[in-house]
């Protein structure tokens, strides 16, 4: 799949042509969310759970006066549950001028994805990752999902519609 | 431009709202000369500000408006509600280009000869003689009555007889300002030259060629090119019309926007002037013309000075000039003294919102820092803490100030609604508004405006009836709608009475059927005030046909979403023939509310105050405690019981019968909440204190979770969920229409059970207080326990010569061991039979609402007798248990057996008697259906159900037993079926106007004995007569 250097995924594109990412882990899986995506990395926060929302929703923090929704990503993707004392942190994203914020196991480096590397998502890949995956960054000994937050947060809102 | 054009339209629309409000009075009051003079003033203005902005359709209609009214001031027309109808009519298309002018800054097009047409006809009409004869104007010029005709020369000595438009339109050019109307009129038309300036000076023409001179030298000034505004030619031509026609407002509206810099000063304009002066005296040769226009700018010279000199002071001054467009503005900038001080400004509501928030943020930020300083103690950082909050606590308080508006400012529009729907609708109504400078929030003032109107527009629509249909109902022919706005404890009342129709049940209930909201089980079990809620319901409108006015569909349940949306309820009560009174609840403000903090599971949750009517704690030593019904929680709260339900549970940390064990072993907490007219206990793990919160939306991700409003930042910075009520009652029925239908039944049965009736209260078997009607006891007895017998497993006593069975209440009862023991003696013909009971404990007259029902054998249901909850037994059940081996037996010989599925329709309003005939019918073998009214059982028949016999109530509200019985007998399926009356009423002129309208019999209510002979006697006559 060719890539014009320009537009790459509609991500923007540094001047060396790469499109940069913050590497985030869930498990061994790594994934990446467009760096200026990114509003915010916390450590763990005290979350307020709501009750009879989607399990996935871990429910809201404060982030310096604003009210932020947290998701559970491994929750949402369908990763295995995370142990109750195991850290966690906080990627805080905006989506429609409301922010989210993405619990994740670690936050890794950024990380600058070559076009050249760039593959579409492999038929095989779990429904679940596909649908929330815009395409896989092969890395040095690692392959990198590049997480569509639009669609990921537009499906969470569909699913509850 | 822009800025011009925004200001009109801001103020036009202010002055058409106004002229709206005025005319509608002016048509009650035609001789109200102040009125007329400030809308003639009013209307005259809009024309005179379009007139120079180059807004030809929106002068030409003001214009014709402005004709009648000046009609109307003169005295040569009167008022009337044609002519008024008219003139609104023409405001209304003013807001319509008004509207678009403001979407698209220009006119929209559109041809408005017809509306203008019609105004001059009011003038043709007049002028012709004031003649009745329509249609036949020109005619009746010439015949019109000599003497009408001189008294119109001798007023109007310059226009006789018939002017065309043109004429009219110099006279209106001619005519002085508003300002001196009064005594102008002559000296206007008395001086040398009786011209207008604006001819002498060579009209528009002139105009527009000395505004291109004009311009032209102005801008090649060096002194002066720097100060100019852009398009300075067009300014100045629309400036040379203002002057020449002398409108003084324009003048000084377009002076100010001449100058777009500082240092203007008297030396500036002296030049400006000499040099239009030079342009005028080359142009016109009429020298007085030109000395006289020359005069008229002075007027501009202070507004040019003050405004070059606001740009010196930044451009705050510019700001502040700009209107609020949309919102409704604070108050209004005083243009007409230009020297004096303003004491008011506009400011953008975009602003004062911005504002809000801010301090909504530095509320929760302090509320943050005392929970701090709070928690460590007493430090150096309480004292200057005590002050920020201080000052914090005014600032929020001035700043919501700023954002209050007086709640009639959502009511202007409601007069001329009302006015314009009793023209249309041929009605008489009148509108009573009280309270209307009561204050709040602006935002809640913007979200109640329509489902006010909404509701007003109902009562006159629907509510109040035609002139002649109130007369015939004893009424006065005017309605009359009362609107009345007040404070109570931070919320704001709003009531909308009428005394109309009230809200038609029958017809609600039919309709409903049809549209499947019901079904018609469910219409059967449904009092009055339920169904009339049903109005509530998605997708109903009470109209029966679709009207210009209201039936498109918008509903009650838009105007109630709407109020719960700002956290408001809305109620209602309807008294069918007599009106209905709407009465809204709402917050005084949105942003900041105090809520009630709770605990469910360990987390903290938030309850708006404005829901929470109390609380209560429970436990097993309180006076207040925690019962069931069968699984189902309730607490008995002074005079009612009130349904529970349990936080952990509906929130998913418990199970039911988790929560249910728990309250029957620890204290809990209910916090009483209300939601319409529903009231319930919600049962919490914990209760902390108040706190004032600022409610923030949930993300779009959580909206479909309809037990929270909001969510918030407590003082500790932790972040909560807001409850909400409404959603909480929601879950915990199955829709939130059951939830207030349980409530309206038992409103319902208190108010078909008016009447009070007397009630025996006895205890038996266990603590339980349990009762009977009094009217079903024939006498008390106390015998001797030692001569109760026993036989066959049933206990005996000989009383009066025979042997009379005992039955006690339940098993779990037993007859007292030694000494005396009291027992209830029912009469039943020739049977009789002894209740035994531990005591007898009162005689209470009493409301008897039988709030829960009960499937126990024995027993009709619950109901609060005297603070208590009380049993009420089924004494046909107990007769039956006496007499089980015998009775019927025996009675087939005396009172004829009904054939197997005899069919009884049984219509009584009252619950009570329902319950208590339904099983005694029952026990005699007959099969009944059960109406709660006549319109009901009328249903029944329409659905083609047959019956055998009917017995029916007399007293019922809406459709009375005899109303009934003539409309049964009237023709139609079931017009041979026997009808018994059963009635208290057992007068002889009763029972002759009983058989009158088709009763075949009437028996008294507590006769049953009577009751199953008449049945046995009806049924047979009728299978003779087969």
């Amino acid at each position: 799949m060719s890539l014009d250097n320009q537009n790459l995924l509609g991500f923007d594109v540094t001047s060396s042509g790469t499109v940069e990412f913050v590497t985030v882990h869930l498990g061994d899986q790594l994934l990446g969310i467009p760096v200026l995506a990114v509003h915010d990395v916390l450590r763990s926060q005290n979350i307020t759970p709501i009750p009879l929302s989607q399990d996935s929703i871990a429910g809201v923090l404060n982030l310096r006066g604003k009210i932020v929704t947290a998701i559970d990503l491994r929750k949402h993707l369908g990763f295995n549950e995370r142990a109750g004392d195991d850290s966690y942190m906080c990627v805080v994203i905006e989506h429609r001028n409301e922010p989210y914020s993405f619990l994740i196991d670690k936050v890794g480096e950024v990380i600058a994805g070559k076009a050249s590397a760039y593959d579409t998502n492999p038929v095989t890949m779990h429904d679940r990752l596909r649908e929330v995956s815009s395409g896989i960054f092969r890395l040095d000994g690692k392959l990198l999902i590049v997480l569509d937050v639009e669609h990921l947060l537009d499906n969470q809102l569909s699913s509850v519609a | 431009m822009d800025d011009l054009l925004n200001e009109f339209l801001t103020e036009t629309a202010e002055s058409i709202d106004e002229v709206d409000v005025q005319l509608v009075q002016l048509e009650q009051d035609p001789n109200n000369k102040s009125v007329l003079d400030n809308i003639f003033r009013l209307v005259h203005t809009i024309k005179g500000t379009c007139g120079f902005l180059g807004l030809p359709r929106l002068e030409s209609v003001a214009h014709a408006a402005e004709n009648v009214l000046g009609q109307f001031r003169d005295g040569n027309i009167d008022v009337t509600a044609h002519s008024v109808t008219i003139i609104l009519e023409s405001l209304d298309r003013i807001k319509e280009i008004l509207e678009g002018l403001e979407a698209m800054e220009e006119e929209p097009t559109g041809d408005d000869s017809e509306l203008i047409a019609k105004l001059d006809a009011i003038i043709l009409d007049a002028e012709s003689g004031g003649s009745d004869a329509a249609g036949a104007v020109v005619e009746v010029v010439e015949e019109a009555p000599a003497a009408a005709a001189v008294e119109q020369t001798l007023e109007r000595d310059l226009r006789p007889g018939e002017v065309t438009l043109e004429e009219l339109e110099a006279a209106f050019n001619a005519a002085p300002g508003p300002e001196d109307a009064d005594d102008g009129a002559d000296a206007g038309l008395s001086t040398s030259d009786n011209r207008p300036l604006f001819d002498r000076m060579g009209g528009d023409d002139v105009a527009s060629v000395a505004a291109q001179m004009a311009a032209t030298r102005l801008e090649a000034n060096s002194a002066l090119k720097s100060f100019w505004a852009e398009n300075l030619k067009d300014k100045l031509y629309g400036l040379f019309i203002s002057v020449l026609k002398e409108q003084d407002d324009s003048i000084e509206v377009i002076a100010k926007s001449l100058v777009i810099k500082e240092g203007f000063v008297d030396a500036n304009f002296d030049q400006m002037i000499e040099m239009i002066g030079s342009v005028f005296g080359e142009l016109v040769s009429d020298g007085d013309a030109v000395n006289d226009v020359m005069m008229s700018f002075e007027l501009c010279r202070d507004v040019m000075l003050e405004t070059s000199a606001g740009f010196g002071a930044g451009a705050t001054s510019k700001e502040v000039a700009v209107a609020a467009v949309g919102g409704a503005p604070a108050q209004k900038v005083d243009n007409s003294g230009g020297s004096k001080a303003t004491q008011s400004i506009r400011v953008n509501v975009e602003l004062l919102e911005d504002l809000m928030n801010m301090v909504s943020e530095l509320v929760l930020t302090r509320n943050q820092l005392m929970q701090m300083v709070r928690n460590s103690g007493d430090t150096e950082f309480s004292v200057p803490l005590q002050r920020l909050s201080q000052c914090t606590s005014e600032l929020q308080e001035g700043i919501m100030k700023t954002r209050m508006q007086p709640i009639g400012n959502a009511w202007n529009k409601l007069p001329r609604i009302v006015r314009d729907l009793a023209v249309e609708l041929d009605k008489n109504i009148d509108l009573v508004m009280k309270g209307a400078e009561t204050e709040l929030d602006r935002q809640v003032l913007e979200l109640i405006k329509d489902p006010l109107t909404h509701m007003v527009r109902n009562s006159a629509d629907h509510g109040i009836e035609p002139p002649a249909e109130r007369l015939a109902a004893g009424k006065v022919e005017k309605g009359t709608i009362h609107l009345n706005a007040y404070h109570e404890g931070g919320h704001i009342i709003i009531e909308i009475a009428d005394d109309g129709r009230g809200i038609p049940v029958a017809k609600l209930k039919a309709k409903a059927i049809e549209k499947g909201l019901i079904t018609e089980a469910e219409a059967e079990q449904m009092s009055d005030a339920q169904v009339q809620r049903l109005i509530f319901h998605p997708g109903f409108s009470t109209a029966q046909k679709i009207t210009n006015v209201s039936g498109r569909g918008v509903g009650m349940d838009v105007v109630r979403s709407n109020i719960e949306k700002i956290g408001g309820t809305i109620d209602m009560t309807s008294v069918e023939g007599s009106g209905t009174t709407m009465s809204i609840k709402i917050p005084l403000t949105l942003a900041i509310v105090s809520a009630l903090i709770v605990e469910a599971h360990k987390e903290r949750f938030a309850i708006p105050q404005i829901s929470v009517l109390e609380l209560v704690r429970t436990s097993q030593n309180s006076e207040y405690q925690i019962e069931h019904i069968k699984s189902a929680p309730v607490l008995r709260l002074r005079n009612r019981l009130l349904p529970l339900v349990y936080l952990n549970e509906i929130l998913d940390f418990a199970s039911h019968e988790e929560s249910g064990k728990r309250s029957r072993e620890k204290e809990e907490f209910i916090v009483v909440a209300q939601v319409g007219t529903f009231t319930f206990g919600i049962v919490v793990d914990a209760v902390f204190d108040t706190e004032e919160i600022v409610v923030k939306p949930v993300a779009p991700i959580l909206k479909d979770l309809q037990i929270y409003s909001g969510n918030t930042i407590l003082g500790d910075g932790s972040v909560i969920m807001i409850l909400d009520p409404n959603g909480i009652a929601n879950e915990c029925h199955a829709s939130n229409d059951d939830a207030e239908a349980d409530e309206a039944e038992a409103q319902a049965v208190a108010i078909t059970q008016d009447e009070n009736e007397t009630m025996l209260v006895f205890r038996a078997g266990n603590r339980n207080q349990k009762a009977v009607p009094l009217a079903l006891v024939s006498r008390l007895e106390d015998f001797d326990v030692s001569k109760i017998e026993e036989a066959d497993g049933k206990y005996m006593i000989q009383y009066r010569g025979s042997l009379m069975p005992l039955v006690l209440v339940n098993d779990n009862c037993k007859l007292a061991e030694e000494g005396r023991q009291a027992v209830l003696v029912f009469a039943d013909g020739d049977r009789v039979m002894g209740l035994a009971v531990d005591e007898i404990l009162d005689i209470v007259e009493d409301k008897l609402d039988v709030e829960i029902s009960s499937d126990t054998v024995g027993f009709i249901g619950s109901a609060i007798i005297e603070d208590k909850a009380t049993e009420i037994i089924d004494v046909a059940h107990y007769l039956g248990k006496a007499f089980a081996d015998r009775t019927w037996s025996r009675d087939q010989n005396l009172i004829a057996a009904p054939v197997q599925g005899t069919k009884i329709l049984l219509v009584d309003d009252s619950s009570f008697f329902r319950n208590m005939l339904k099983p005694l019918l029952q026990a005699a073998g007959y099969k009944v259906t059960t109406a709660v009214h006549a319109q009901e059982a009328l249903q029944y028949r329409d659905q083609g159900m047959k019956f055998d016999l009917i017995i029916s109530d007399i007293e019922m509200p809406g459709m009375s037993g005899f109303d009934f019985a003539s409309q049964v007998k009237a023709g139609g399926e079931w017009a041979n079926i026997p009808l018994i009356a059963l009635s208290n009423r057992s007068s002889d002129k009763d029972l002759s106007k009983g058989r009158e309208v088709g009763f075949n019999d009437y028996v008294a209510k507590f006769d049953r004995d009577a009751l199953l002979q008449s049945l046995s006697q009806q049924l047979r006559l009728r299978g003779d007569v087969a």
